[in-house]
C-alpha cells in the first residue's frame, strides 16, 4: 500500500533532522542512521545504482566544507561530513521515486507551504518541455542558416526563449480565463491521509528517535 | 432563432498597435454554424476573444442577452466556450482526464461529479484510456480533442474553435470535422482551410483590416474571395 506522500515527506524531515544533529565524531551513530536509506533502498522498487550515482552530485558541493577539515589535519571529521551529506541527499532521492513530483509539491503545499511557490513549480516542471523544445527548434533554425555553434547564438536564443516564454504564459493564461479560472487553482483529487498513515508515522518517527537518542 | 452573440459596433486596439477591430457588426443564432474567415492580422481572433470577455473593447457584445462586462464574465464564460489555437497552451495539467475536470471544478462542481462528467465526456471523444496520461505526450490530434474535451465538458451554449485544424493530418481534420457536425450547440470557427469551413459551417463572414466585410452562405463567401 502506498503511503501519503505528507507522510512520506514527514518522515523525511523526521530523518535528515535526527541526521543533522548528530555531532561530528558521533562515527557509529552515523553509520546507524546511514543503514536506514540503504536498507530502504533495497527493499524498494527504485532504481539503485542511478539514485546511488545521483546522490554523488552532492559531493562537489559537501567537500568545500570537508577540505576545511581536512586543512585542520581531521580526516576523520571530513569523511563524516561527506557522508552524511551524500546519504542525506540519497534519502531525499529515494523519497521523490517513491512518490511523484507532482503529488510530493501537492503533499508540501497541503503541509503549508506557500500555495503560489507550489503552483510556479507544478508550471516550471510541465512546461520546462516545451521551452526546451522551442530552444531545441531555435538553435536548429540557427544552424540551418549556416550559424556556429557559438556562445552568441545560445545567448541570443536565450532572449527569443524569454520573448517566446512569455507569449506562451499569456497563452496558457487566456485558455485557463477562457475556463472560469479566477486565480486558485481547483484540485481534483483532494488527498486522503488514512489509519495506516497515522500509524506508518508514528512508528517512522519512533524508529528514527530511537536510533538517534537512544542508542 | 433567437439570437445568441449580438455584437455592435465593436472596436479595439492593442496599446503597442493601430486598431485592430473597426466596428465589427455580427449576430450568431443558436445552433448556428459560422466560419470566421480572412487573412493573418485581419482581427478575426481579436473580435474572438472579445466573446467570453478575454478583451473588453469599445462597443456592445451580448450573449444570450447578457451584455459582456467584467462583472458579467462568470455567466459569460460559462455560455461561451473557447478552444485557442494551441492546445499546449489549453492542456496545462499533469493529466488529461484533470485538465477536462478544470472549467468543472471552477464553476464549483463538486470533485466526484466533475471527474465523472469529465471521464463521460473523454469517453464520448474516444480519450477515455488517455485520462491519466500526460497531455503533453498525446499527439496533436488527441491533444485538440483533448483540449475539446475541456471545454465541452462545461456545456457552452457556443463553441468557439481558433485554427482548430493546425498540426492536424488529413485524417485527423476529417475525423475533427465529423465530430463538430455531430455537437448541436452554435459554432464559431476562425480557419484557414477552406475545405474545413466547408465542411463544417453553413454560413462565413469574412474579415478584412478590422472589419466584415461580407457575410452570406460559407460556399459563396470562399468563392466571392477566391479563399480556396
Amino acid at each position: 500500500m502506498k503511503l501519503d506522500p505528507r507522510c512520506a515527506l514527514l518522515l523525511l524531515l523526521s530523518y535528515l533532522i535526527a541526521l543533522a544533529s548528530i555531532q561530528p565524531g558521533a562515527n557509529r551513530l552515523l553509520l546507524t542512521l546511514c543503514a536506514l536509506p540503504v536498507v530502504l533502498l533495497f527493499l524498494s522498487p527504485v532504481p539503485r545504482a542511478e539514485l546511488l550515482a545521483q546522490a554523488a552530485y552532492v559531493l562537489p558541493f559537501s567537500f568545500a566544507i570537508a577540505a576545511v577539515a581536512l586543512l585542520r589535519g581531521n580526516t576523520a571529521q571530513a569523511v563524516f561530513f561527506l557522508l552524511r551529506s551524500y546519504i542525506s541527499i540519497l534519502a531525499v532521492l529515494i523519497t521523490t521515486k517513491l512518490a511523484t513530483t507532482l503529488e510530493l509539491l501537492r503533499a508540501m503545499e497541503r503541509l503549508g507551504a506557500p500555495r503560489f511557490l507550489i503552483v510556479v513549480c507544478e508550471f516550471v516542471i510541465r512546461y520546462i518541455e516545451v521551452l526546451r523544445k522551442e530552444a531545441d527548434s531555435m538553435r536548429l533554425a540557427a544552424l540551418c542558416r549556416g550559424a556556429a555553434q557559438s556562445k552568441l547564438i545560445a545567448a541570443s536564443s536565450l532572449g527569443m526563449l524569454f520573448v517566446r516564454s512569455l507569449e506562451r504564459s499569456t497563452g496558457i493564461h487566456n485558455a485557463m480565463l477562457a475556463r472560469g479560472f479566477n486565480g486558485s487553482l481547483p484540485r481534483a483529487y483532494p488527498m486522503q491521509w488514512r489509519l495506516a498513515d497515522t500509524v506508518a508515522l508514528a512508528i517512522g518517527i519512533a524508529g528514527i528517535a530511537t536510533l538517534r537518542w537512544a542508542a | 432563432m433567437g439570437c445568441l452573440i449580438r455584437v455592435r459596433d465593436l472596436r479595439y486596439r492593442y496599446a503597442d498597435s493601430g486598431p485592430v477591430l473597426n466596428g465589427i457588426d455580427f449576430d450568431l443564432k443558436a445552433g448556428e454554424s459560422t466560419a470566421l474567415l480572412g487573412s493573418n492580422g485581419s482581427g478575426k481572433t481579436t473580435f474572438a476573444l472579445h466573446l467570453n470577455g478575454i478583451l473588453q473593447g469599445e462597443g456592445e457584445v451580448e450573449v444570450a442577452t447578457i451584455r459582456v462586462t467584467t462583472a458579467t464574465l462568470e455567466e459569460v464564460r460559462r455560455k461561451v466556450g473557447f478552444v485557442f489555437q494551441s492546445s499546449e497552451n489549453q492542456l496545462f495539467l499533469p493529466t488529461v482526464l484533470e485538465d477536462v475536470m478544470f472549467g468543472l471544478l471552477n464553476q464549483g462542481v463538486p470533485a466526484e461529479q466533475a471527474r465523472s462528467r469529465a471521464m463521460e465526456m473523454l469517453e464520448r471523444l474516444h480519450l477515455a484510456s488517455y485520462a491519466n496520461r500526460n497531455p503533453f505526450h498525446l499527439s496533436a490530434g488527441e491533444k485538440r480533442r483533448a483540449a475539446i474535451a475541456g471545454v465541452l465538458v462545461m456545456s457552452p451554449e457556443v463553441l468557439i474553435l481558433d485554427e482548430p485544424t493546425t498540426f492536424l493530418d488529413p485524417p485527423g481534420i476529417r475525423e475533427l470535422a465529423a465530430m463538430l457536425n455531430q455537437l448541436p450547440m452554435a459554432k464559431l470557427i476562425i480557419t484557414h482551410d477552406s475545405r474545413f469551413a466547408i465542411d463544417t459551417t453553413t454560413r462565413a463572414s469574412f474579415f478584412d483590416k478590422g472589419r466584415i466585410l461580407a457575410d452570406g452562405p460559407t460556399r459563396d463567401i470562399i468563392q466571392r474571395f477566391d479563399w480556396f
